[in-house]
């Protein structure tokens, strides 16, 4: 089984949750049927909340979802959910604070760009799945071959963590903003 | 921590590594979160208080520390701190015309795919002044705004990336 956690409040701002309910339905037509996808987060939209469920049910992957309905901290989720797949929204291959924490706390994570008019030159940014197809394609492997795509995972938050340091040149532009010269 | 709180922190973090002495002002929110002792726990001096409006009659204190800080930061807030910041554009239409300093650095911490039609909401007037720098931290953000404010932008827009001190 392969779960995969989503940690967003489900909210107009972060409404890229359909991605998720049509991956299920692209891997489903190919026969991989042992993905699970847990909405971890608050509902403040339920409209939105109401749109997953109908295209869920609409596309027969229902049993696939499931949802926290209130936000946790990380640190007070399951072992079990913390063994899965957390996959993070990015926009382009621009990766936020929420994925270095989920790095520093040992998860694995997958890293998407949901933004549509964003288009990533995948050889850049490996790190990131590029597009919706992308997104398809490496959870596809990683019903195949999960031991190598964790693999990929351990080397690519590496990448990442040392992205998220200072070089010496960054450290003093970073000191010339905050300190006056005078 | 949300991001921009998280970015606050490692700014905060690494202006103690460089022998600066940081002030978190916290505008128009008493309630203490999560993150105040956080801050507190790193020698951060927090500040909770209002600056645009001082009728506080009920609770004096209070009243007294807005006029405090307001007037602190008006008139003196050059002699005082080396650099003003502002996390979230969405914010600096609070300290605009209230703190005045030549070193102002917003900092940009959305896109504007999180925003209704793709279209950013902010104050047209938070751009005006060129002696102000935007600072965003990724590459997308900075095409973003020269789209949508090219008229009006007379700051100067830069980049810097998110980074853990």
């Amino acid at each position: 089984m392969i779960k995969i956690n989503v940690v967003a409040r489900i909210a107009d701002d972060k409404n890229h949750f359909l991605d998720l309910i049509y991956l299920l339905h692209k891997l489903k037509e190919e026969n991989i049927n042992n993905v699970q996808v847990l909405f971890i987060g608050a509902i403040q939209n339920y409209g939105i909340y109401e749109n997953i469920l109908n295209m869920a049910n609409l596309l027969s992957v229902s049993s696939q979802i499931s949802f926290t309905k209130a936000s946790i901290r990380i640190n007070d989720l399951s072992p079990e959910i913390k063994q899965g797949y957390f996959l993070h929204f990015c926009a382009g291959d621009f990766i936020g604070y929420s994925g270095i924490e989920s790095i520093n706390d040992g998860l694995k994570n997958i890293f998407y760009n949901a933004d549509r008019q964003v288009h990533l030159n995948t050889g850049a940014a490996a790190h990131v799945c590029a597009d919706i197809n992308a997104l398809i394609e490496f959870v596809k492997r990683l019903a195949k071959e999960q031991a190598a795509v964790d693999q990929e995972i351990r080397q690519n938050s590496i990448k990442i963590l040392n992205d998220f340091a200072l070089t010496a040149d960054e450290k003093s532009v970073l000191l010339s903003i905050l300190k006056s010269s005078k | 921590m949300g991001g921009a709180e998280k970015l606050m922190f490692e700014i905060t973090q690494f202006a103690r590594q460089n022998e600066i002495e940081p002030t978190l002002l916290i505008l128009d929110n008493y309630n203490k979160e999560y993150y105040d002792p956080i801050f507190e726990a790193n020698n951060i001096t927090v500040i909770r208080t209002r600056i645009d409006s001082f009728k506080h009659f009920r609770a004096p204190a209070k009243m007294f520390t807005s006029i405090y800080w307001a007037v602190k930061l008006k008139y003196f807030a050059d002699k005082n701190y080396d650099s003003i910041h502002v996390m979230g554009l969405y914010n600096v239409y609070r300290i605009l015309h209230r703190i005045e300093h030549k070193r102002r650095f917003f900092w940009h911490v959305t896109n504007n795919a999180q925003y209704t039609n793709r279209e950013y909401n902010f104050y047209g007037n938070i751009f005006d002044c060129p002696e102000d720098t935007i600072v965003c931290i990724n590459k997308y953000q900075v095409n973003e705004l020269y789209t949508e404010y090219s008229n009006v932008i007379k700051c100067k827009i830069s980049l810097f990336k998110l980074f853990v001190a």
